[in-house]
């Protein structure tokens, strides 16, 4: 659904004379592909490129080489991009940024207006997309008394209502509490499996990439590492390289590995490591 | 005692709609030199709280002693008080606004009277503190990296000579190097005598950094302890909407599944020890 091929970002940095402006690669040569129905998580320490790649999905940013195509589209041909920004819908960082409608139900109408769906139909969609991140009592509420999380829940609700194929969060989970950071990743999720939208989810947040089909790993713009979580949890060695970290259980299971208990690796939750914390406890073989 | 907050009330201004009473009676001492942190779902008032610390919010009731002295006596100095209980707000790379990092760090000193070579000269060694080097001094500060935007922005705070720095989700955005960084200057201010109040979402954070937790509930002060005591006590934590951290939430899942764990930690190395006694003792001498 998502191709990227070769793909340079590179932008200008002002020095004092112009012998001193020089050219800085923000991405350099990535490639990438994303089927439909991925759940693909994005990490990278600040500065590595990640949501300037991100940026490329939607063609808010155009290649200054290579090409992203999106379901076949170039987005460097600006006839497509109404079509690519119905098929690749992003929310970002700061809930306060990205509403707009004085009610939830007309911030979410906006990008429905913006593309001539009949008033029934928009009704339909909206009601459907309050549904699926459970905003429905907030309906009429001012968005400026929501929570944070209320605030990112109708900022996802406003892009699910366009029916988009895919899902940009670009660290949409940065500025909430554990709770709300931990329900928007599974409205994500239940978006992912029930509604078949591929979600590219960027993050700082490690226990939220445990369940992502894929995880790319950027480092000073190039894609660094990809695979399964169990690939790339699999050793802490690996992620410490690109200055990320592991999640404190799976690392917790490393160092009872290393004191000489069977522990089956990576371990991604406190629920699994108790579970085979007990087979042993209890004397059961689990390896 | 640095500060003791007594009876706190604040209701913020509303224009028809229902008024937000964000603080209620909240009462809280804070001693020199600790590692206070706030925790808190969101609108429990906690960083609300901590906009009365320097007089930027002035409650409706209650008062705050800053080293005995009532803030809200008449002639009391709140200038100086700003400079001594410096505030690091959410986000704060976004409120950068000068042309070079080292004008920017010097614009506090500047305002608050000292002149340009003693305000660069304060500048310099904040910017010093937390990490960044003369090659970055005359750059624009917008052309920094996300995390060297932060420090720029910290040492704005630092340049002041704070003896209370209080910072409000300091590690928002950042990833997780940047954040050992900014945790190591943190921990070296606390060394040196400065009381650092940390409002954060993260339990990891805190239990790692915190000698004292104190978590807020719509408005109140509902629990207050070492980080240990307060996340142990799920039932509470739960009530407050909070999370324990995940490493002991694996050993209190260990013990309601009947495996004779003894502490409820948050360290690493003392969980690793505490699960391999639990599980291995058990077993006795059978082979592993």
């Amino acid at each position: 659904m998502i191709k990227v091929s070769n793909l340079v970002h590179s932008y200008l940095k002002y020095g004092k004379t112009e012998e001193d402006t020089i050219s800085v690669k923000a991405l350099d040569h990535v490639d990438m592909e994303i089927d439909k129905g991925e759940f693909i998580a994005i990490i990278g320490h600040n500065g590595s490129g990640k949501s300037t790649l991100a940026k490329h999905f939607n063609g808010l940013l155009f290649p200054a080489e290579g090409t992203v195509w999106i379901n076949e589209l170039p987005t460097s041909d600006h006839k497509n991009l109404g079509q690519i920004r119905r098929t690749v819908c992003m929310v970002f960082q700061n809930p306060d940024n990205q509403i707009i409608g004085a009610t939830v139900e007309e911030d979410i109408s906006f990008g429905l207006e913006n593309m001539q769906i009949p008033r029934e139909q928009m009704q339909d969609r909206i009601d459907r997309s309050l549904e699926a991140v459970r905003m429905t009592d907030k309906r009429q509420a001012n968005p400026g008394s929501l929570s944070g999380g209320q605030k990112q829940k109708t900022a996802i609700a406003g892009a699910v209502a366009v029916s988009p194929e895919c899902l940009v969060l670009d660290e949409a989970t940065a500025m909430l509490d554990p709770k709300a950071r931990r329900e928007v990743i599974g409205i994500a999720r239940e978006l992912n499996e029930k509604q078949g939208i591929t979600i590219i989810l960027i993050t700082h947040f490690m226990d939220e990439v445990a369940h992502a089909d894929k995880i790319f790993v950027m480092d000073h713009g190039i894609v660094a590492e990809s695979g399964t979580p169990e690939e790339l949890f699999r050793e802490p060695e690996l992620l410490e390289k690109y200055r990320m970290e592991l999640p404190p259980v799976t690392r917790l299971a490393y160092s009872l590995r290393k004191k000489g208990l069977p522990v089956r690796l990576p371990v991604m939750e406190p629920e699994d490591l108790a579970e085979q914390m007990e087979r042993i406890y209890r004397g059961e073989q689990i390896c | 005692m640095l500060m003791e907050i007594e009876k706190l009330n604040y209701t913020y201004p509303s224009s028809g709609e229902e008024a937000v009473h964000a603080l209620r009676d909240v009462t809280l001492s804070i001693e020199e030199g600790e590692f206070l942190a706030l925790a808190g779902r969101s609108g429990s008032g906690k960083s609300t709280f901590v906009r009365h610390l320097n007089g930027l919010l002035r409650a409706d009731s209650g008062d705050i002693k800053y080293r005995g002295q009532p803030i809200y006596a008449k002639k009391y100095p709140l200038g100086k008080l700003r400079q001594k209980v410096g505030l690091v707000f959410q986000y704060p790379e976004h409120q950068l606004f000068s042309r070079t990092v080292l004008d920017d760090v010097a614009f506090g000193p500047q305002n608050m009277g000292a002149d340009k070579s003693q305000a660069e000269d304060m500048a310099r060694k904040a910017l010093e503190k937390v990490g960044i080097g003369e090659e970055l001094f005359s750059s624009s500060p917008y052309e920094l990296s996300g995390g060297q935007m932060r420090r720029v922005a910290i040492a704005g705070v630092l340049a002041m000579g704070p003896e209370v720095l209080v910072l409000d989700e300091p590690t928002a955005g950042l990833d997780p190097y940047s954040k050992r960084q900014l945790f190591a200057l943190l921990r070296e201010m606390q060394g040196n005598g400065t009381t650092i109040i940390l409002v954060s979402h993260s339990m990891e954070e805190i239990s790692e950094y915190a000698d004292r937790v104190v978590v807020f509930l719509d408005g109140t002060v509902c629990m207050d302890g070492s980080p240990e005591d307060v996340f142990s006590q799920k039932e509470l934590l739960d009530g407050a909407g909070l999370e324990m951290p995940q490493i002991m939430e694996t050993l209190w899942k260990m013990q309601q599944k009947g495996i004779p764990v003894e502490r409820l930690v948050c360290d690493e190395e003392k969980a690793a020890e505490e699960i391999f006694n639990a599980v291995t003792d058990r077993r006795g001498g059978t082979n592993a």
